[in-house]
């Protein structure tokens, strides 16, 4: 009875004529890490965001701890929706922390809002969470005040105090320096660690092989290889992901 | 020569009656502002294309018109299909009409400059679209507005004196009684107008106090004061424990 945490069919996007997504299967078992890896403009973005329908897909279907995000051409709407939003949590690029509120408010209110937990608790959860990312320091500061890897660990804690069961990442550590993106990894394997189903877009080719159980090879829509992270950097199947890893270590291998 | 000529203290009744008018037409006028304005913004945001149209037609005009013949239209013009407004009524609705495509203009502006990622983070948290609005969109759209809808205020207040033409009983209207009984035009223009410079600057001043509360974060809502208090309180416990019971910092 092991049931996929994250179940994709056949996925397809199109944004009028262009056509994105071109038949994703996908899934995510409870406590795996899915590291999807592939150029700008594959489709790994917008699968992720299909996920829990930011994107609405065009076909396919999408279950989420068993609950049917997108099926017959249909997607969950309104208390559903909000609902399965709920159920993963979302990491961006861009850092959108809300800068009108403190750090503990970005964690707590959202559960006092959403999952109308009293007060208290949400505090104690949010500080909890923000010692996990290692900023309980800052509950108090404002958003405005902290650097871009600070604020990527809000967001984090912040998306795990709606106690997801699966959480999504779209290339998190883009915007943010080394030093910064050094921070947000870590955090996510600790995550992975604890055994925290998720799935990754991400550049970072080295974290990616490191910390995924799977990685997923997306080109021009679709999947063209999937494996461990040990026969994808050993034995690479496709001349494309052959190209795209030595690519993306070059510098590192050159440097070792 | 005495510096004042005119015997004002006989005129503090009559000054204190215009400006208690002048308040109100501003006061009223502002919140009719703020609805008209936010309705139009709102309009203005639809994806629909006749009601964005609506809201489009509606700023422009009242944008291009100006205020007095708008005043005079309401005020005058309305009689002849039988809506008779008195003078008070005519100035707060004129006020609002005119202001209000003014302040759609910048709450929609306020509302633009949230940027999609921030209701994308919302959404994708699992708030419902009311509340996206509400602990989002609108907190973020209030502070980019803020400026600009204070000038606005002030801009009101001194539009007010516009209802001297139809005789709205507000400040500016006793100024003209005023002169036309003391025959001292400069004097009593000059008084009046310090009254308005009295009230306006302060009004200004408190939107400048305003705008830098919020921009250091000051919390809006008693919910987000009570959390940061909770978290105060929890820090505090926390550091007194490390330290040994010792008073922290």
């Amino acid at each position: 009875m092991n049931e996929p945490t994250i179940q994709i069919r056949d996925l397809h996007k199109s944004f009028g004529d262009l056509e994105v997504l071109r038949g994703v299967d996908l899934d995510v078992q409870p406590g795996e890490v899915v590291a999807v890896l592939g150029r700008s403009g594959s489709g790994k973005s917008t699968m992720l965001r299909c996920v829990n329908l930011l994107e609405t897909p065009t076909s396919g279907t999408i279950t989420v701890g068993g609950m049917t995000a997108f099926a017959d051409r249909k997607a969950a709407k309104g208390r559903d929706l909000v609902a399965l939003r709920r159920k993963v949590g979302m990491l961006f690029q861009g850092l959108n922390v809300f800068p009108h509120l403190s750090v503990v408010e970005n964690v707590a209110l959202p559960m006092v809002r959403s999952l109308r937990t009293g007060h208290e608790e949400a505090v104690d959860t949010a500080i909890r969470l923000l010692g996990k990312v290692g900023l309980m320091d800052k509950a108090l500061a404002m958003p405005g005040q902290l650097s871009g890897g600070q604020l990527q660990r809000v967001a984090l804690a912040r998306a795990l105090a709606m106690n997801p069961l699966a959480l999504l990442f779209d290339e998190p550590t883009s915007a943010l320096d080394p030093e910064s993106t050094m921070d947000v990894l870590n955090v996510m394997k600790d995550l992975s660690a604890e055994g925290m189903t998720m799935i990754i877009v991400t550049h970072e080719v080295k974290f990616a092989l490191d910390v995924a159980d799977t990685i997923l090879m997306i080109a021009d829509g679709k999947v063209i290889e999937r494996g461990t992270p040990a026969q994808i950097a050993e034995n690479p199947q496709e001349q494309l992901t052959r190209k795209f890893l030595a690519e993306h270590t070059k510098f590192e291998g050159s440097a070792a | 020569m005495s510096l004042l000529s005119v015997d004002w203290g006989g005129y503090v009744p009559v000054l204190v009656d215009g400006l208690v008018k002048s308040i109100e037409l501003t006061a009223i006028g502002f919140v009719g502002a703020c609805l008209v304005g936010f309705v139009v913004a709102v309009l203005r945001m639809s994806q629909n294309r006749v009601i964005n149209a609506a809201g489009y037609l509606y700023t422009e005009l009242f944008k291009n018109l100006p205020i007095i013949t708008g005043i005079f239209i309401i005020y005058f013009g309305l009689t002849g299909i039988g809506l008779v407004l008195d003078a008070f009524t005519a100035g707060w609705l004129a006020l609002s009409l005119f202001y209000g495509a003014y302040l759609a203009e910048i709450f929609r502006g306020g509302l633009q400059g949230v940027s999609r990622g921030q209701t994308e983070a919302a959404r994708a948290l699992g708030l419902t679209p009311a509340r996206v609005l509400l602990t989002v969109q609108l907190p973020q759209a209030v502070r980019l507005a803020l400026p600009a809808t204070a000038t606005m205020l002030v801009d009101l207040l001194k539009g007010t004196a516009l209802l001297v033409t139809i005789g709205g009983g507000e400040l500016m209207t006793q100024a003209t009684i005023i002169t036309s009984e003391t025959f001292q035009p400069l004097e009593v223009y000059i008084v009046i107008g310090l009254i308005y410079v009295a009230m306006s600057w302060p009004l200004a001043r408190l939107a400048g106090y305003l705008e830098s509360h919020l921009r250091e974060g000051t919390a809006m809502s008693p919910t987000n004061r009570k959390l940061r208090r909770i978290t105060r309180a929890r820090l505090a416990q926390a550091a007194t424990a490390t330290t040994g019971g010792k008073v922290g910092r």
